[in-house]
């Protein structure tokens, strides 16, 4: 039985089992391969493959001669992909996602790291060459901006009391929570859930490749009194994967559902807004819990963003987004509002988010350039399906 | 640990308040003297302007009369008021000694209160009239979070119904240049923060109370605002409460949100003197709503009791009710508030020696382990208006680990300080004078907290505190009452104070079945009772004071206080036997509390105790403060008969005054005009 596979867990303790309810459940697990041959009721064991290789001698019979002749495969071609197990799909898709993007880092008075965006090139040529543009570029904020923020650690920490189910249920990736507010479920929206899993995985790689350049302390580094209620993971503290993660989901799903065709979703962008209150949520919690500061969480919400923007770009040959992160003019005293970065109803990073010391994020759309991935755009089309409703009235 | 109680010679003229002294010698050593104390200070024919006047003289850095008090305020002379005052520990400590020359004759401490929370130059101002449709009636709440965004506090358009809110813990808007402790909203201030911190319709609650100032973590400061359940949010809910359906027009909001209890301050805080300021503010705010130009009723709920005080209806707290409640004589005004939930807390002691040939009683206190506030017990003496009161009685104590004290009589100049090793006080022992109209002699023990995570306090031992009372010359009708100050952390605060109680062996807690009981056996011999703890707070003529019920089950609940009071002949009659009626308070003993508004909007919590039985009171006064010529209480015993509730097993009228009342709360349903 296998479950969906959301990449290489945030906490490294609970693993994105996350999925657990319904992995456990089987009702996903039925949908893999393996998980299929077994409801068969055939174990793989010794004595299964001694029972095929039996019954093959048995009944094999003389060799036969004149056989029909095959079809050969159709080469690097997304009609492939439905035969394929979910494991072998993830590896394609993780494949055309990774190989967009590079990553530089340089250290000034502190950190900073640029994630690279492959463009232009040829990719069917013998042999391939590329451009890249700047995607994301994050500066770590001054050590003494995290010194400072240690007071929200201390304000935040009289709150765990009543954020505590929550921040033990959202260790590992936080799906049920999004499924509280769009209609995601394994039998109704298997597609979706595969590209969602699709999507955190590269985030995940990109996010951990980020913070082990941005290299920043976690708050129990700085402070014996921060008492963290669960595990300090060891990756770094800035960007906040969580943030990232969860920017990322909920603004997937929000293009989903915003591009669905459905009445309620299109008007309004009530859908989005609370998609985006959960991420904030989520990431906050992170903060409560002990193992983050504000400015983590904000970050994090750049990087989501722009990834999911990414992505989605990758999926549809749409636009993309450039943005910029400077820690250097983060205020100590700003906590996390996701509001400065983003306008859900319109699906829009704003171009200039401004604290008290300055401009601290920035953002600019881009348009489209270069083709769309043909196997992600196989699967945004078939989870993009999974939304459309139907029309009464034919 | 050794400890050994020493005899204190008096130092200058005798304190007034004991815990108000203990505080300030002992307690708060490392809060530096520049530091603005909350103080409530009761003046004795003297104006605000003439007292001003004289601290100036000899204090003029150390006092700040808040801007609340306007121009006829500070000129008016009444024989005696309550003022909110934030004042230096120099100048508090003069104030609090008998003949300090200021007209201060009573002095109640409350908090330190962060300079930056204060606007000293603040000034007073004349706030402007509001015309209203005739039917409306003011609603006001004091609370310490108070989630004024929630749906049940708007309009049918959206708009806040709160015209007033005023936010105590936080630094002022210095361009409101008329509040002298925190940020005060108005309506149309509070409209256009919603307006502009709404998304896609829903409202960023984190950013909206952030900007309110009710909420900043990065300050490492608590809100319950920040929890799901807070309980100024929930009471509101009941007391003025309506959906945005019922588009209700007529229930203008005024509102204060009190700090929140700060454990940094182990001595033993009191929010008594922002309670006193924001009484003077919403009094101010709620004149102006005037229809035909005449002020328009005024309900106001407070869910807030204590333990202690002299329960006679003498106390500094019921007199500053009566003070805000006449403040305006155009203005009707009621006021709710809650019976308590202390009746099987066992904090009250009643020392008599006419039931019995005991020559002496004793009471065991069990003060407990990391109690990192100081604890308070207070034997009020019986009332006597001689110049020098009777030797009534005389009080030893036996701390755990030490010996028995020298006797403290209820004599002038009494003291004695239990002391370590070090030679610091760990327990002060010491008889002052509550002056007229209480006119009673006061033996307080003041304990240190029994833990601490600074190393140089001096830590009281916890265990068993033996407190024997002798007879001297208390006539057999004569009572001593004593009650333990309320010390525990509320749910939702960081940890700190545990709450002391009274552990003696004949107490018997437990009825049939082993069902708590709650009330005293007949023929109880025990000294610690569960009569007579009715909120210390509770115990003036004027205010409604609501016991809790159990819907379900049709009782009492187990918690709630119950009378009587302590006889003074300053109140021929009693003001109350107990409450005045019960309402609910718990759906079942299962399903406990009621639904009310939650933290956020649309969120809806349970939450139970007298605190939310008393605005359901509130709810259904002010549907009929308009047209009843009567006084509020009269109002509710009327009210008990019309909507009567029967409780079980007929509960004395020291529990449940005139009796359980039904009150339906529905949010779509307006009020109805009575």
């Amino acid at each position: 039985m296998t479950a969906e596979f959301f990449g290489t867990p945030q906490g490294a303790y609970g693993a994105y089992g996350a999925y657990g309810a319904y992995g456990y459940s089987g009702a996903y697990g039925a949908y893999g391969a393996y998980g299929a041959y077994g409801a068969y009721g055939l174990p793989e064991s010794p004595v299964a493959a001694e029972a095929l290789v039996t019954t093959r001698d048995g009944i094999v019979g003389a060799p036969l001669e004149h056989l029909p002749a095959a079809r050969p495969g159709v080469p690097n071609d997304v009609q492939n992909l439905k035969r394929l197990s979910r494991e072998v799909r993830a590896a394609i898709f993780a494949f055309e996602l990774n190989s967009k993007v590079e990553m530089s880092v340089t250290v000034d008075e502190t950190a900073t790291a640029t994630l690279w965006r492959r463009v232009g090139g040829d990719q069917d040529a013998a042999r391939p060459s590329f451009k890249y543009r700047e995607m994301v570029e994050m500066t770590a904020p001054r050590q003494d901006v995290f010194e400072k923020q240690l007071g929200f650690l201390t304000g935040y920490a009289d709150i765990r009391q009543d954020r505590g189910a929550e921040i033990l249920s959202q260790i590992a990736a936080p799906i049920p929570f999004y499924q509280t507010i769009s209609f995601i479920d394994p039998a109704r929206t298997p597609y979706t859930l595969e590209l969602l899993a699709t999507a955190l995985r590269f985030t995940n790689y990109c996010e951990q490749q980020m913070k082990y350049a941005l290299a920043v302390k976690r708050p129990i580094e700085l402070s014996p009194q921060v008492q963290p209620m669960i595990q300090t993971p060891t990756h770094g503290s800035l960007p906040s994967g969580h943030a990232t993660e969860a920017f990322v989901t909920a603004r997937l799903i929000w293009k989903l559902m915003l591009h669905s065709g459905t009445p309620q979703y299109e008007a309004g962008g009530h859908w989005g807004e609370m998609l985006m209150r959960l991420a904030s949520r989520i990431a906050v919690n992170r903060t409560v819990a002990g193992v983050h500061f504000p400015v983590d969480s904000a970050a994090g919400a750049v990087l989501g963003l722009t990834l999911a923007e990414f992505v989605h770009g990758q999926c549809t040959g749409g636009g993309w987004t450039t943005s910029r992160f400077n820690g250097l003019c983060y205020s100590p005293s700003s906590d996390f509002d996701w509001h400065g970065l983003y306008v859900a109803a319109n699906d829009h990073q704003r171009v200039e988010t401004e604290g008290p010391d300055g401009v601290w994020a920035k953002a600019k759309q881009r348009r489209p350039e270069g083709s769309k991935a043909p196997a992600l755009a196989w699967l945004w089309n078939k989870a993009q399906e999974e939304w459309v409703d139907f029309d009464p009235t034919t | 640990m050794t400890y050994d109680w020493i005899p204190e010679a008096g130092d200058g003229p005798a304190p007034i308040d004991a815990v108000t002294f203990t505080r300030l010698t002992y307690g708060v050593s490392s809060v530096p003297d520049t530091a603005w104390w909350s103080a409530m200070i009761e003046l004795d024919q003297t104006s605000i302007a003439e007292f001003q006047q004289a601290v100036a003289q000899d204090f003029p850095q150390d006092l700040l009369v808040p801007a609340a008090y306007d121009a006829n305020d500070r000129a008016a002379r009444p024989e005696r008021q309550f003022v909110a005052i934030f004042a230096r520990r120099a100048l508090v400590d003069v104030l609090n000694r008998h003949g300090n020359g200021y007209g201060v004759v009573n002095v109640h401490l409350g908090l330190v209160t962060p300079a930056d929370w204060l606007n000293v130059d603040a000034e007073p101002q004349t706030v402007p009239v509001a015309e209203v449709a005739v039917d409306t009636v003011v609603t006001g709440m004091i609370d310490d979070g108070l989630g004024i965004a929630h749906e049940l506090f708007r309009k049918g358009n959206g708009s806040t119904r709160v015209d007033y809110c005023a936010i105590l813990p936080t630094p002022p808007d210095l361009r409101d240049v008329h509040t002298s402790q925190g940020r005060a909203w108005n309506a149309r201030q509070i409209d256009s923060l919603l307006q502009a911190l709404t998304w896609s319709g829903f409202l960023d609650e984190e950013q909206f109370y952030t900007e309110t100032g009710q909420i900043d973590l990065g300050a490492g400061k608590f809100s319950p605002l920040s929890l799901q359940r807070s309980h100024g949010t929930h009471v509101m809910g009941l007391s003025t409460g309506y959906a945005p359906v019922a588009d209700v027009t007529t229930r203008p909001i005024i509102c204060a949100v009190l700090p929140p209890r700060v454990v940094e301050d182990t001595s033993g805080i009191s929010l008594l003197p922002s309670l006193c300021l924001a009484l003077q503010m919403l009094s101010k705010r709620a004149s102006r709503f005037q229809s035909g130009g005449r002020p328009v009723p005024f309900v106001l709920n407070f869910s807030y009791g204590n333990f202690s005080g002299p329960h006679d209806g003498t106390d500094e707290v019921s007199r500053l009710f009566e003070q805000f409640l006449a403040a305006d004589p155009a203005q009707k005004r009621w006021m709710t508030l809650p019976a308590g939930n202390g009746n099987l807390a066992r904090s009250h002691g009643v020392i008599a020696f006419a039931e019995t040939d005991r020559s002496e009683i004793e009471l065991s206190l069990r003060v407990l382990p990391d109690d990192m506030t100081a604890s308070h017990v207070e034997f009020w003496m019986p009332y006597s208006k001689a110049k020098t009161p009777r030797d009534f009685v005389s009080v030893t104590v036996t701390p755990p680990f030490g010996p028995e004290s020298a006797t403290v009589d209820a004599k002038k100049g009494q003291k004695q300080t239990l002391r370590d090793r070090k030679g610091q006080v760990v327990a002060t022992l010491l008889y002052t004078y509550e002056p007229a109209p209480t006119a009673r002699g006061v033996i307080t023990l003041a304990i240190e907290p029994t833990a601490s995570l600074s190393g140089d306090r001096a830590l009281a031992p916890s265990g068993r505190w033996k407190i024997t009372a002798k007879q001297r010359e208390l006539s057999p009708d004569k009572k001593i009452e004593v009650w333990i100050r309320r010390d525990q952390t509320l749910p939702g605060y960081r940890p700190g104070g545990r709450q002391s109680y009274f552990d003696n062996g004949d107490y018997q807690r437990f009825g049939p079945f082993g069902r708590p009981l709650p009330v005293d056996p007949p023929d109880d011999i025990c000294p610690v009772r569960r009569s007579g703890t009715l909120s210390g707070f509770a115990d003036g003529s004027s205010p409604m004071v609501v016991a809790a019920y159990t819907e379900q089950s049709r009782q009492l609940s187990d918690y709630s206080a119950a009378g009587p009071l302590t006889e003074t002949p300053m109140s021929p009659t009693p003001f109350r036997e107990g409450p005045d009626a019960a309402a609910k308070a718990d759906q079942s003993d299962v399903i406990w509390g009621v639904l009310s508004a939650g933290s956020r909007c649309g969120s809806y919590v349970r939450l139970n105790g007298t605190s939310v039985a008393a605005p359901r009171v509130a709810r259904l006064a002010s549907e009929h403060i308009g047209n009843c010529e009567h006084s509020a209480r009269e109002w509710l015993a009327h009210a008990v008969q019309e909507a009567p509730f029967d409780l079980a097993d007929k509960p004395a009228h020291t529990r449940m005054g005139q009796g359980g009342i039904s009150i339906p709360v529905e949010w779509t349903v307006g009020p109805k005009q009575g």
